[in-house]
């Protein structure tokens, strides 16, 4: 199983579809950061993955550099969140609308 | 031994990834996904490429889980209401995305399965700091700005409001 590189990528697949469907359907701004951060771990896994199936240290790299993204990403994300909540008092995405005003 | 724990690892990674979209409760939405980042870590294990595993875990299952876990008690929003029928759709929709990524992505693949070596480069940590070092040096400097200015930008944000200023004006 582990000698062959479609077994790495198909469960990195289902697990960037999973982000996608959360991104997508659900209504509580967390889970959809969660799902994004899932979708950016399917990314991450598919770059190992080649890189250790063409024998390459490149792709390794760039998984640094993704984790380096990711995790900033998620702080400012996670503050801009709760300065939401202080001014919506909500974090559903069907009842933030102050842009439209 | 390895194909046994192959198939703990991708069902840690997909039961986890489904157990975000699927569970209620923000606590153990963020414990599922814990799960499934740890499912990833092993798989890169399989891969022999520990050293990306050993970040995985301990950014994101350090780092990142507990600024999720931290930001959902300190919030505690209320949950989302049952809908019985909307997570059965979503779970349907999701077990149909996933056949058919298992079966579109190994012909995407051209189908002939690509031999993984058994130890490769990615196990040297040598050559991957000395990869990032020479090659990459610029993106390695440019990702430290970047980790700056979240800080600081975090910062920006978070910070108390002005006194005399109005609610909504800050956003």
């Amino acid at each position: 199983m582990t000698e062959c590189l479609t077994n790495f990528i198909v469960p990195a697949a289902m697990l960037f579809v999973t982000g996608m469907l959360g991104v997508m359907f659900k209504r509580n701004m967390i889970t959809i950061f969660m799902c994004v951060e899932m979708m950016l771990v399917a990314a991450m896994l598919v770059f190992t993955a080649f890189a250790s199936a063409t024998n390459d240290i490149e792709g390794g790299v760039f998984v640094f550099f993704i984790i380096a993204i990711a995790a900033s990403e998620v702080a400012v994300g996670l503050a801009i969140l709760t300065r939401l909540f202080k001014v919506d008092d909500t974090l559903s995405t069907k009842e933030i609308n102050t842009l439209g005003d | 031994m390895q194909d046994v724990l192959y198939y703990v690892f991708c069902a840690m990674l997909v039961g986890g990834a489904l157990g975000v979209i699927i569970i209620r409760d923000f606590v153990n939405s963020a414990m599922s996904m814990l799960l499934s980042m740890l499912g990833a870590a092993g798989l890169m294990l399989l891969m022999h490429a520990y050293f990306a595993a050993f970040i995985m875990v301990s950014v994101y299952g350090g780092a990142v889980m507990v600024l999720f876990v931290f930001v959902v008690m300190l919030i505690g929003d209320k949950l989302e209401q049952r809908h019985w029928g909307k997570r059965l759709a979503l779970f349907v929709v999701w077990a149909l995305l996933c056949a058919l990524s298992g079966v579109f992505v190994p012909s995407l693949l051209d189908g002939a399965p690509r031999p993984m070596p058994s130890a490769g480069v990615l196990a040297n940590i040598n050559a991957y700091g000395a990869c990032l070092l020479t090659k990459f040096i610029l993106p390695l400097q440019v990702v430290g700005v970047l980790l700056l200015a979240a800080v600081v930008g975090v910062v920006a944000i978070a910070k108390p409001e002005a006194r005399g200023k109005h609610k909504s004006d800050m956003l």
